[in-house]
């Protein structure tokens, strides 16, 4: 009751000090403005600007601005310009509406990507609204896909539009200096209005028009999205009709005496329209046998890169969602046989380096840069008019090229982000002392394998290969496999080496369960722009250093399991499974000492042997309820030790078989009479003259155990 | 003692001479004014407007400039104390994209209409000055007409291939003649600037839109982005430049290259962090 005053006394005391302290500093609001012109700051109310709003946080832990009405983040459509992402509501309010919440523009119709026919670009609504300034305008909505983000739609649907919008929006423009074969856009930047633009008809028909149509052959006009056509035009240099690609197409003359057919150039198959700068050019410049023109005339050009041959790539390929490099020195074909392979113009392909990967079939997942990998990047290769040309991707290697076709069939190169900076994170979840502690335990059987399966992410958060794949693009590489299950150990680096120096993806020899890991070049060629230097005396020193301390650990590690299985002989005697326990374990652990450095040393050898020992003669073997009888037969050659069950003094390794009471039932084990120092644990022989005690000391043991103490 | 009296004679008559002319020089336009005719006066009057409003176009036209360049250099903000900026070597970086103060990115680029405001702002603190120090107090043209100009307002239009400053500044010019002052009251021309500042806001504004939306703006992005839009911003570099610190944070410097006469390369430069 006294004690109850005294808390609550000092709970009071507490609270009326938390009390006044709070209510001495001014309370945080966040303000709308601040005095400086910042929108939506934490700050105190005098600090907030005439007339703008504020509002108190809901407690003292929570000051999260954004989640103010007046100041969440959201999607800002300004009355003139384009849509932003991310914009405060009482900013935004200043020029425009928010949409609160938005995390994509897609989301906010005003701001829905689309072919605006105003300039045939892709524009956001609003944008091509302006654009329109009142008059009618066409509007295509462009949809993004699943996963696409808005950049991307934003220039997949240009694409899309560009053409389209092109080509579908020419005519004859008809102003004050002439008449021109242009789209509405242009006619309108010219000066005309809708009465002056004829769409779909060509100058030469326009009354009013004094152009003579079909006066010369040339490539069509990109801004008309007719590139690779070969048009007609007239005398004033305006486009008319162009040529199909196939079938019957224009006939005109060929500059050199003839009158040729001419078809447009087809794109798909690798034909761009280009005017003929030689003395005579083919209609198709890979085909000999095709008509010829003369300079200045159009023709088809091949602009594909064909028969490549190029080796030393490798490509990003997909196993199980995960991203992996695979093999080395293969052909970047995309066609069976290692075929060389061709590129469209336009079309790209990944050309990357990642090192020397094996991975496959009775391989394992070792796919690791085999060298030093500084000066690397990920590249792709585009096809440019007949012309190969090499982009990088950055040395950092923080971006990946992944290969990726188009709707189209066109192949592009996908840029995919290179996640390695958590694999070396992989099980270290917890504090580093509770992970140390896990590790030590980690590859011995059965510890390390029970800490495993039993508190695994609680003492020690395990990194294997799935939690190494889960932490991005990282693999897990076995460094010792372990003799029993679950007792292996590896480490976790990036699969495709980022272009770092200091060690920002972690340090070698650290990765996964560090404790046991050991550098190696495998590991280090990983982590970044290293070179591996090899250190016998290093690698000597740490082999002969850890020898010791695993083998005692490992024989230590196995002495509960062996004593509780011992133990079982025991059961009959009530309260004897604990005690014979108790003895087991001591006996067994007395054998190597205390924990020390000396101990270590003396120890290891015969831990070794041991070690070996047991592992030729598992303990099961001895167990009657789990081994087999001839085992067990075999076994009876053993001699017992001290306190062992036996049933003649020839059983015993040393000393007699005698007989003991323990809780008053009889039982015979090894002992070795008048041989123990006073102080010391003495086995209670039945009758008086019996005793281990040395002469003149007799056991006193506590009732109902066989183990007692030399005394006077 | 007679060649004497003779120099001092002479002095005396030079001093004479010299303040004379003096006297003339500076009077000479009252003078002048005195034996003008009102045709005269008038047609020296309407030959002084042009170059008046010439020299006007001129200084507001360099003084504009100069904001819109700082403006560029700045993100887009005159005064940027309430937002946060990084020096990097001998520049400064306006951070228009950060997470200061949250969890969650934020847009601090300013819109077309407070970049607008801004270059208000900017004409107020020094640009009027600057301008008015550029046209000496029309002294040059003072010596001829009378001028009097009234209270200023500039307003900046920023499209996306010019900016349009509409300059509303009447100056009422006057000419004395023997009998009376003929005034006119002149009104000025609209200065455009051959700037692509909305075009380089635009791409500003969908580099910080997209890394909004959780897409960095490096390597195929920006190659896409640059290669579709080629059409829309084919005079526009993007220059991205990751600082030595952090993959996180970097610089994106924006420019354009002249195609027209007198067009000069105009920079717009930012910077974003991630973190």
């Amino acid at each position: 009751m006294k004690k109850a005053g005294i808390f609550l006394l000092i709970g009071i005391i507490f609270v009326i000090i938390l009390t006044v302290n709070v209510s001495s500093v001014p309370a945080p609001v966040c303000c709308e403005k601040d005095n400086a012109g910042r929108y939506c700051v934490e700050t105190t109310d005098d600090l907030c600007a005439p007339g703008a709003r504020k509002q108190s946080f809901p407690s003292f832990l929570e000051t999260d601005c954004s989640k103010v009405s007046f100041c969440q983040l959201g999607a800002c459509v300004p009355r003139e310009g384009q849509c932003e992402l991310g914009k405060y509501k009482a900013e935004c309010e200043v020029y425009g509406r928010h949409v609160a919440r938005v995390t994509d523009l897609q989301e906010v119709p005003a701001c829905k990507l689309g072919g605006c026919s105003v300039n045939c670009q892709a524009e956001q609504y609003k944008i091509c609204e302006e654009l329109a300034a009142g008059n009618e305008f066409e509007f295509t909505e462009c949809e993004c896909k699943e996963g696409e983000s808005y950049t991307s739609c934003r220039a997949r649907c240009q694409t899309e539009t560009y053409a389209n919008c092109r080509s579908k929006s020419k005519g004859c423009c008809k102003v004050s200096d002439g008449c021109y074969y242009v789209n509405f856009e242009q006619c309108a930047d010219m000066g005309g209005t809708v009465e002056d633009f004829f769409k779909g008809v060509q100058c030469s028909e326009v009354v009013g028009c004094d152009n003579v149509g079909e006066q010369r052959i040339s490539c069509g006009q990109y801004e008309l999205g007719d590139e690779n056509k070969i048009c007609l035009y007239d005398n004033r240099g305006q486009q008319e009709r162009c040529a199909p690609e196939s079938g019957l197409g224009i006939n005109f003359t060929n500059g050199l005496g003839d009158e040729i057919n001419y078809n447009s150039c087809n794109f798909a198959e690798g034909y761009i329209c280009k005017i003929c700068k030689e003395e005579s050019c083919n209609l198709l410049s890979d085909d000999d046998t095709s008509d010829e023109v003369a300079k200045t005339y159009p023709y088809c050009k091949q602009v594909s890169c064909n028969n490549i041959d190029l080796e030393g790539s490798q490509e990003i390929e997909v196993i199980d969602a995960k991203f992996w490099g695979f093999e080395t020195n293969k052909r970047i074909v995309t066609k069976v046989n290692d075929e060389p392979f061709s590129l469209r113009h336009g079309e790209q392909k990944c050309y990357n380096y990642y090192g020397s990967f094996e991975r496959g079939e009775g391989k394992e997942d070792i796919a690791r840069m085999g060298d030093r990998s500084t000066g690397l990047q990920n590249q792709y290769l585009e096809c440019e008019e007949g012309e190969l040309k090499v982009f990088g991707m950055g040395l950092d290697r923080n971006t990946l090229c992944q290969p990726a076709v188009s709707e189209s069939g066109y192949g592009y190169a996908k840029e995919k982000a290179n996640v390695w900076q958590n694999c070396t994170s992989c099980g270290r979840q917890n504090s580093l002392v509770i992970e140390w502690i896990g590790d030590v335990f980690r590859p011995f059987w059965p510890t390390g394998y029970l800490l495993s399966i039993s508190l695994g992410s609680l003492i020690s958060d395990r990194c294997n290969r799935d939690t190494c794949m889960e932490a991005g693009d990282c693999m897990y590489v076995v460094d010792w496999h372990g003799v029993f299950p679950g007792t292996e150990y590896g480490n976790c680096v990036p699969v495709y080496p980022p272009g770092v120096t200091n060690w920002e993806a972690g340090k070698c020899g650290e990765g996964g369960d560090d404790l046991w890991n050991v550098c190696d070049a495998g590991e280090c060629y990983s982590l970044g722009n290293y070179q591996f230097q090899k250190n016998f005396w290093l690698s000597a020193g740490t082999g002969v250093l850890t020898f010791y301390p695993t083998t005692v650990l490992e024989r230590l590690n196995l002495i509960p399991v062996e004593c509780a299985v011992q133990a079982l002989h025991s059961t009959a005697i009530p309260g004897g499974y604990l005690a014979e326990y108790g003895r087991c374990f001591t006996k067994k652990y007395s054998k190597y000492g205390p924990l020390t450095l000396e101990f270590m040393w003396k120890a290891s050898p015969l831990a070794l042997v041991d070690l070996i020992g047991y592992i030729d003669n598992p303990f099961y073997s001895k167990n009657p309820r789990y081994g087999n009888r001839q085992k067990e037969e075999e076994q009876t050659e053993e001699k017992k030790e001290r306190s062992d069950p036996c049933s003649s003094d020839g059983d015993c390794k040393s000393g007699q078989c005698r007989t003991t009471v323990v809780n008053r039932v009889d039982q015979d084990v090894c002992v070795e009479l008048n041989s123990v120092s006073r102080g010391d644990s003495c086995i209670s022989i039945k009758g008086p003259a019996d005793s281990e005690c040395r002469e003149g000391l007799r056991c006193v043991h506590p009732p109902n155990t066989m183990w007692g103490e030399c005394i006077t | 003692m007679y060649k004497r009296g003779q120099t001092t004679l002479f002095i005396i008559i030079a001093v004479i001479i010299v303040a004379v002319a003096l006297i003339a020089i500076f009077l000479w336009p009252s003078i002048r004014d005195r034996f003008t005719s009102e045709e005269k006066a008038g047609e020296l009057l309407a030959s002084q407007i042009e170059p008046l409003r010439d020299a006007i176009y001129d200084c507001v036209s360099e003084t504009s400039e100069n904001i819109f360049i700082t403006l560029g250099k700045q993100a887009g903000y005159y005064r940027w104390s309430h937002v946060y900026a990084f020096l990097w070597g001998e520049d400064q970086y306006v951070v228009v994209m950060d997470k200061f103060g949250g969890n969650k990115l934020v847009n601090r680029l300013p819109s077309l209409e407070m970049i607008e405001q801004e270059f208000q702002l900017a004409l107020e603190e020094e640009g009027y000055e600057e301008i008015e120090s550029c046209l000496n107090d029309f002294s040059s043209f003072k010596r001829q007409i009378g001028v009097e100009p009234e209270e200023k307002d500039f307003e900046a239009e920023i499209t996306n291939d010019k900016i349009v400053i509409s300059v509303d500044w009447p100056i009422t010019v006057s000419k004395k003649y023997a009998t009376g002052t003929t005034t006119q009251k002149i009104n000025q021309k609209d200065v455009i600037l051959s700037i692509p500042f909305k075009d380089l806001l635009e791409v500003a504004q969908d580099i910080v839109n997209s890394e909004i939306a959780g897409e960095k703006f490096e390597g195929l992005v920006k190659q896409h982005y640059q290669t579709a839009l080629y059409e829309q911003h084919r005079n526009i570099k993007i220059n991205g430049i990751h600082h030595p610190s952090s993959f996180n944070v970097g610089v994106v410097i924006l420019e354009s290259e002249p195609t027209r006469d007198g067009e000069n390369p105009f920079k717009f430069q930012f910077a974003i962090s991630r973190e």
